[in-house]
């Protein structure tokens, strides 16, 4: 690992400090070093713009199969109606063509972090002195009975924005007048912990005006929920009987599902429901387990000061990959990953001091396109452990006002406009 | 921006303040419905938070936020993110 460090601080000063003193004596510089970033979502493109800030002349490469992005925040809006699939889309031209990121169009199969390179779907392998996997989730179908990845879009998750979102968003329109929708929410930890609860209320929301009369069954593999409070407060305010949720201890878990029939078993209980939604368990995606990057929670373990993988030299994880408690895994918390992961790749690189790490999350959901609830944490290193700030963060008081729920709502599609811009922009 | 002419600042100040733009937007410059921080002074800034800090200025979220930062900590952001007068 030293060895490695080291050539790679070769590789960057001899470009980086190469033209003053270097070049005299340097006949051909040595090249910059290279850093190869996984994943196109909100971890990889933060980690790999703001890298090109703190180290402006690395060569940096960011590995993606899909040419556009959709981003989970805000595909609760595309279900209810208030906006369009299209309106998620992110693509990464600002990352290419104004911060000099190589992207690159290809699926990693494994990063061979002993070779120190990336085997690629394409046949090629791609070498780098520091490598960062931020891949995101997959889902665990087989862990509800009866589902699979093929017959999933009967009972779309929706849970990765694309087009499931449509799919979901379909079933909710053609569903019968007064009709149950079902939403089966996976054991944490998961990606976006309110999101099923932000859906519940969305769907209900436009329900209310479409299809009155029709409900909203949530089916939980918890007991408690995030934000709980202000989202059960909000929903007997504004959508009173409409939304039943059922959890763990009540026999709220699915066990089983018949996607043929839309029917939804728990352990004893069945629910023959019109629309469901099942969220299935969730891990680490596929490439981070083929690669020895997760422990036996399905999670890659890292060291939260640097996001340094625990099993890999050279490795760094980000995102909902990665298990960097008590943080959530959202899009925020994703931002904020690489964004600290860059100042320690860089600090690493040049062979500067790195300044403490420093996240945060802040979490917004509507209820309503007027009722908007947050959550909020900061979190810094506490005895070689990261720790959420003690007095800081919470949740939305639950005594506001409607204007102050109003104000909150505007604040979630303005704090949309500025992580997209911040991330992809 | 002062936090990005001298982009190359690996320190604490950096490490706080680039968590501002998840909000804020790129820079400080907000798209959106949240206030942009482009172009404002320093002190005003740092009023702000304070403000913020002591809930007395009106607020959503940023008290929440702003306690899990000390004093310094504001002061460093505020100086980074801020022009001078």
């Amino acid at each position: 690992m030293t060895n490695g460090v080291d050539q790679s601080r070769r590789r960057l000063l001899g470009l980086a400090a190469g033209t003053a003193v270097l070049s005299a004596c340097v006949k051909s510089p040595l090249p910059a070093a290279r850093v190869a970033i996984i994943g196109g979502g909100f971890a990889g493109v933060t980690c790999a713009k703001y890298l090109r800030r703190f180290a402006p002349t690395i060569d940096i490469s960011l590995i993606t199969p899909e040419s556009e992005y959709f981003t989970c925040p805000f595909s609760n809006t595309v279900l209810a109606g208030i906006s369009r699939l299209e309106d998620l889309r992110q693509s990464y031209q600002a990352l290419r063509d104004i911060h000099g990121i190589k992207v690159v169009h290809d699926r990693v199969l494994a990063v061979e972090a002993v070779e120190r390179r990336l085997r690629l779907a394409g046949g090629s392998t791609l070498a780098y002195d520091k490598a960062v996997v931020a891949p995101g989730i997959d889902f665990d179908f087989a862990a509800v009975e009866g589902l699979t990845a093929e017959n999933s879009p009967r009972m779309p998750h929706a849970w990765k924005a694309g087009a499931q979102t449509a799919q979901l968003s379909e079933h909710i329109r053609a569903m019968k007048q007064g009709g149950t929708i079902a939403i089966s929410v996976p054991p944490a930890p998961f990606r976006c912990p309110p999101g099923p609860y932000e859906r519940a209320s969305l769907i209900a929301w436009y329900l209310q005006q479409h299809n009155p009369g029709a409900k909203v069954l949530i089916l939980d593999g918890n007991d408690s929920f995030s934000k709980q409070g202000l989202f059960t407060a909000a929903w007997q305010h504004l959508f009173p009987g409409m939304i039943e949720w059922i959890p763990i201890s009540q026999d709220g878990a699915v066990r089983r599902v018949d996607t043929g029939r839309t029917v939804l078993y728990t352990e004893i209980g069945e629910h023959a429901v019109d629309v469901a939604n099942v969220i299935p368990p969730q891990r680490a995606a596929a490439l981070a387990r083929d690669s020895g990057l997760t422990d036996a929670s399905g999670w890659c373990p890292v060291d939260p000061e640097t996001f340094a993988s625990t099993l890999a030299d050279d490795v760094y994880v980000l995102g909902d990959a990665a298990k960097v408690n008590p943080m959530p895994k959202s899009a925020s918390a994703a931002n904020s990953h690489g964004k600290q992961c860059a100042i320690a790749i860089a600090a690493a690189l040049t062979g500067q001091n790195k300044p403490p790490v420093s996240l945060h999350n802040t979490c917004y959901s509507l209820v309503t396109p007027a009722y908007g609830i947050s959550v909020s944490a900061i979190y810094r290193m506490d005895n070689g452990a990261l720790a959420s700030v003690a007095g800081a963060g919470g949740t939305s008081p639950a005594d506001a006002a409607e204007d102050f729920r109003r104000q909150e709502a505007d604040y979630a599609r303005g704090w949309y406009a500025s992580i997209c811009a911040d991330s992809f922009g | 921006m002062a936090v990005f002419s001298n982009a190359q600042a690996l320190d604490e100040a950096t490490a706080l303040a680039v968590n501002c733009f998840t909000c804020h937007g790129p820079e400080g410059t907000s798209p959106g419905e949240i206030p942009s921080l482009q172009g404002k002074r320093a002190a005003y800034l740092l009023e702000k938070l304070r403000g913020f800090k002591s809930d007395s200025l009106p607020n959503t979220v940023m008290h929440r936020i702003v306690t899990g930062y000390d004093n310094s900590q504001l002061e460093a952001i505020a100086h980074l993110l801020g022009t001078t007068p």
